[in-house]
């Protein structure tokens, strides 16, 4: 079967916005004191933006996939299917609740500037709409209890790399700001902040390994592994395994050798050469991050090969 | 090194595990390709439970006689039985003798469509 690009588009888009409205909004929260966040970052253009752009992708993702289940062209647009999608199936029922859960994270974001409560809403709201995802994908077709621990590791697996990716993207914002606007706040600032992903993106990574084992637990079949170089699915999983390896190299070279440098360099009066060193390597971390998700969208859409007996 | 890749390996492993659990048709009656005295029904059994209003099919009489001939559509209701993994196809009135095509389409809960036909005989 073809593969559906419109639809792998629209999740990939999804997944990304999802991920950079709760992992910037908990970003923070643990990232940085009240009295910073104002003048730190932008928060409600980029929460307000997220979250608007979050509910427009939604509507376009549920009407494909309305589309793509009922066998039906995309345009025009299939009520009934989508109907039938939205009142009798766990993923519809997923579906409303994310849209709820983001009309109550950009309401939230309007006001989240800098007070601690309302960026709170955001993040769990918003921690609620990136976790629904679980229920479009695998993780919703087991049945009984050892469907409700697959959900839990997805739903798990889902909100860490959504931290690994806002941090990403608050980092990022910190460290890109512009010369004439950095000033001795600004970089102890930011130094604290990477000093505390530090502590909660290994915390992400932990979890994202321990809920891959218990997919791998709930799943797993040895054959799988000696074949996974023969199908596209697995050698796009080969691919996804190398980038994520990838974030880890550079998150650690990050932790434990561009932070510390960077704090030197704050003391010594000579930040730029290190600020430029942990920008180049925050953004092919976040390249990597963009290219998993992408990948991520595509084999989640993969159609396994046409049932025949 | 070792203690990350292990882990991740494991992990592709599940997620491995996880995309070959897409429905297939496990078992028909009739058979693929079989000759059979004239059925009440078609029964398809599938290994993942569907979700009734995007699974169906259509039976189609393809030939008569030792002839064949262009697909014509025989009346009747595709419905997904109690277990709901298993996919019912009843025609309005008994099928006479002759080839017949089902050609049907299930969507499981992973909220995947897959397709797929194949034919029998009527004796």
């Amino acid at each position: 079967m073809e593969a559906d690009w419109p639809l792998i588009a629209v999740r990939f888009a999804l997944y990304l916005t999802l991920s950079g409205l709760f992992g910037l909004s908990a970003f923070g929260l643990y990232g940085l004191q009240e009295v910073e966040r104002g003048d730190a970052l932008a928060f409600r253009p980029w929460l307000l933006g997220a979250g608007l752009l979050a509910l427009l992708l939604s509507g376009i993702a549920i009407a494909l996939l309305a589309a793509a289940m009922a066998g039906t062209p995309p345009w025009p647009i299939d009520r009934e299917a989508i109907g039938m999608l939205l009142s009798d199936s766990a993923t519809g029922t997923a579906w409303k609740i994310r849209m709820i859960a983001l009309v109550v994270a950009s309401i939230a974001a309007i006001m989240a500037a800098r007070r601690t409560m309302p960026l709170g809403l955001v993040a769990v709201s918003s921690g609620v709409a990136l976790a629904t995802l679980a229920w479009t994908g695998h993780g919703a077709m087991d049945e009984g209890a050892t469907g409700w621990v697959h959900l839990t590791a997805d739903i798990l697996h889902l909100l860490s790399a959504g931290a690994w990716v806002g941090a990403l993207l608050g980092l990022g914002l910190l460290v890109t700001r512009p010369a004439r606007r950095i000033d001795a706040a600004h970089l102890t600032l930011t130094h604290r902040a990477l000093h505390s992903f530090g502590l909660v993106g290994t915390m992400a990574v932990g979890t994202i390994v321990v809920t891959g084992l218990i997919n791998a637990w709930l799943l797993v079949g040895v054959v799988n592994a000696l074949n996974l170089g023969v199908t596209l699915y697995g050698r796009l999983l080969m691919a996804k395994l190398l980038l994520f390896l990838a974030m880890l190299g550079l998150a650690s070279v990050n932790r434990f050798r561009l932070t510390p440098a960077f704090e030197r360099s704050i003391a010594n009066g000579d930040h730029p050469g290190a600020l430029g060193a942990l920008r180049r390597s925050l953004a092919i971390e976040t390249a990597c991050v963009v290219l998993i998700l992408a990948l991520v969208a595509w084999l989640g859409s993969l159609e396994p090969p046409a049932s025949a007996i | 090194m070792r203690r990350v890749f292990l882990p991740i390996a494991v992990v592709l492993l599940g997620l491995a595990g996880a995309a070959q659990a897409h429905p297939k048709l496990v078992s028909a009656s009739p058979a693929p390709n079989a000759m059979v005295a004239k059925p009440a029904n078609v029964t398809l059994r599938f290994s993942e439970k569907l979700m009734p209003k995007f699974s169906g099919a259509d039976l189609m009489m393809i030939g008569h006689g030792g002839t064949t001939h262009a697909p014509m559509k025989v009346a009747g209701t595709a419905a997904v039985g109690s277990d709901g993994r298993t996919l019912v196809v009843t025609p309005k009135s008994p099928l006479g003798a002759g080839s017949y095509k089902l050609a049907w389409h299930v969507v499981s809960t992973d909220t995947h469509r897959v397709v797929g036909n194949y034919a029998f005989a009527v004796k």
